[in-house]
């Protein structure tokens, strides 16, 4: 190379093959040797902040630890899994028959929506459309609300009707079923 | 026996009548000449390190060379160099693969140049420096002696004069050199012992006198008259030029350049008196030294061009190896440095790592609680909420206003509900916000849009009404 270059007569074509050899020397080093350091370097960093954020964390776990237990030890009745998906949604539109077959409303229609698995517990929820008078319906809110196990109304829409107090509903009522611990 | 030993990047070299090899080099920041019994002694003292050079510079006698003076229209000797090449086929016939040839400057005028061509055949020079080859020793620069000489005359006299005659006396022949601001002008070798034997004298100070005499009138009455060598000759030319009439002011420019001296390898660096025997060699190489070591009259060097490329050659590769080598080792620490700091971090991660293992089963169990904590929690939170909410609008709402439509909306960013209904008139409507300030849940109920629609019998105001709900 170097040969090459010194037989090269002319000085500008004697700078610019030095120039190019210089660059495709200098791209040949960088994504041979330099680039994979530098990517390594961005992946070892990206895990050590990882780690450092997981450590961060662990230890702020472990400072509420005796919060938490004492939390969790008031709230584990509550805390029953009943085994699979089919069962669960099973178990929660029977509980919510439960609390408006004793109420004069029509229902309307019961949607199951999609179960959002989380990492310890999931979430289950119904969409229900019912219509009857407006203290029935105040009344199916109140026994949702009132109910031991962790049901909630997500949203609600109450229209009037044409017919005196009387009203058409729609509720979005989910239930959070976390597995006991292994 | 103990023996000197000198490193240097240049030596020169010359073989003395008797073929003991005197050497000059510089040792302690001086040019020191060293006298070798034989080439093969020359040659142990390479082999042991104890004379380690890279480059040899030699003398060549001028009588060797032809010499052709030529005036060319060049600014420099480089270029009259170049334009050598074509002129040689015109002063030598004798094909240019066969000759080695350099310039030196005899004068300058205007845009031309007097130059002094010498060009010596191959075979001459490779039979020159056959002795020389025979111990492995390749020269570097090929000049002729009397630009050695002339140098060295040149850097003995601080004055520097316009022109200077000086006389080289040896033991057999003397050399009497015409020099004008530094450049060589005529040198002249004549056998100094007549045919009967006798040692004249008298022919040295009677060539010199003639050589100033035949320079310019100005130059001639200010040249300055130098002479080295044998001592007893050179004293007694001294006193010829003293006392001779043909110009009175001679006696104030005469001036005699002590001999270098000369070491022996054998004795240390003692200085042996060898009577002025090897003075004509140390003058030479010490001259021819200076002359190689500082790169003047680079242009006289009778180096065959080809030898000269392949010098020029090696160098450059030499050079492009430092530069491969700088840029390589660059490369290399930068390399090394990426890795320490990857090596760095994975250490540290390693440390955090280790903090982690005894924690992680325990934390993670206390996660997966508290995740569990904040589900349900969150289920729980807020219960009584919706019906808390229907109660105040029953009771904070206006008894002109009926609500068609309630939309609950429980989000992570807070509750609202969005309401619909109907007023008999717009500013009852739009009271609806002040009736409902007290409330405890219902925060700033606003009106998003309100219109008077005609009715049979009257009109109504139908609106839209937005409400954040306050957190207990």
């Amino acid at each position: 190379m170097s040969v090459m270059i010194a037989s090269v007569k002319n000085n500008r074509e004697k700078v610019l093959a030095i120039i190019a050899v210089s660059v495709v020397f200098g791209t040949f080093i960088f994504t041979v040797i330099i680039a994979p350091q530098l990517d390594e370097r961005k992946s070892r960093l990206a895990r050590m902040h990882q780690l450092q954020l997981k450590l961060m964390k662990m230890r702020g776990d472990l400072l509420i630890k005796d919060r938490i237990d004492s939390i969790y030890s008031q709230i584990k009745p509550l805390i029953v899994s009943n085994g699979t998906d089919q069962q669960e949604i099973s178990l929660f539109t029977r509980e919510l028959r439960n609390l408006y077959s004793k109420l004069r409303v029509n229902t309307r229609t019961i949607k199951i929506l999609p179960i959002v698995n989380e990492e310890f517990y999931k979430r289950l929820s119904i969409r229900i459309e019912m219509s009857g008078h407006i203290q029935e319906i105040i009344n199916f809110v109140h026994s949702v609300e009132t109910y031991h196990n962790p049901i909630r109304i997500e949203q609600l829409n109450i229209t009037a009707r044409e017919i005196a107090d009387n009203v058409q509903a729609s509720f979005l009522v989910t239930k959070v079923v976390a597995e006991s611990e292994t | 026996m103990k023996t000197i030993a000198i490193k240097a990047e240049w030596a020169s070299l010359s073989l003395a009548e008797d073929d003991s090899p005197i050497v000059c080099m510089k040792y302690n920041g001086t040019a020191r000449c060293v006298r070798f019994e034989s080439l093969e002694q020359l040659k142990q003292a390479i082999d042991r390190k104890k004379v380690s050079t890279k480059k040899w510079a030699i003398a060549i006698p001028r009588s060797s060379c032809i010499l052709k003076p030529l005036t060319l229209p060049a600014s420099n000797s480089a270029e009259a160099l170049t334009m050598i090449e074509f002129e040689l086929p015109y002063i030598i016939p004798l094909p240019i693969e066969e000759i080695a040839y350099g310039i030196t400057l005899l004068s300058k005028q205007d845009n031309m140049l007097n130059v002094l061509v010498c060009i010596l055949k191959l075979n001459t020079l490779n039979e020159y420096l056959k002795p020389y080859r025979a111990i492995r020793i390749e020269p570097r620069m090929i000049t002729l002696d009397s630009l050695a000489i002339q140098n060295w005359f040149n850097n003995a006299n601080t004055f520097k004069p316009e022109a200077v005659i000086s006389a080289l006396i040896k033991k057999r022949q003397f050399v009497v050199q015409t020099c004008i601001e530094g450049n060589l002008q005529e040198a002249n070798t004549f056998p100094l012992s007549d045919q009967d034997g006798t040692i004249s004298t008298y022919e040295i100070a009677q060539e010199m006198l003639h050589q100033s005499e035949s320079l310019a009138p100005s130059l001639g009455k200010t040249s300055v008259f130098l002479l080295s060598g044998v001592e007893k000759y050179v004293s007694e030319v001294k006193n010829l030029l003293c006392t001779t009439k043909r110009d009175p002011t001679v006696p104030n420019r005469v001036s005699v350049v002590p001999n270098p001296n000369i070491l022996n390898y054998n004795s240390d660096i003692k200085t042996e008196d060898y009577d002025g025997e090897f003075s004509c060699e140390a003058i030479i190489n010490t001259g021819l030294l200076d002359l190689a070591a500082n790169s003047k009259l680079p242009h006289s060097n009778l180096l065959p061009q080809q030898y000269l490329k392949r010098y020029e050659q090696k160098a450059l590769f030499l050079k492009y190896m430092f530069m491969g080598t700088l840029v390589l080792v660059l490369v290399l620490l930068v390399w090394l440095n990426l890795m320490t700091v990857n090596w760095r971090i994975e250490r540290m991660s390693r440390m955090i790592e280790s903090q982690i293992a005894p924690i992680e089963h325990i934390a993670s169990a206390v996660d997966s609680k508290h995740q569990r904590v904040r589900a349900i929690q969150g289920q729980l939170s807020n219960r009584g909420r919706i019906t808390a909410i229907i109660d105040e609008l029953y009771r904070y709402t206006p008894k002109a206003i009926s609500i068609s439509e309630l939309n609950f909306v429980s989000k992570h960013s807070g509750v609202s509900i969005d309401i619909k209904g109907q007023a008999d008139a717009l500013s009852t409507a739009f009271d609806y916000t002040d009736a409902v300030s007290e409330a405890e849940l219902l925060n700033e109920l606003r009106i998003k849009d309100a219109q008077q629609i005609p009715k049979p019998g009257g009109s109504i105001a139908v609106f839209k009404a937005h409400c954040d709900i306050r957190n207990k």
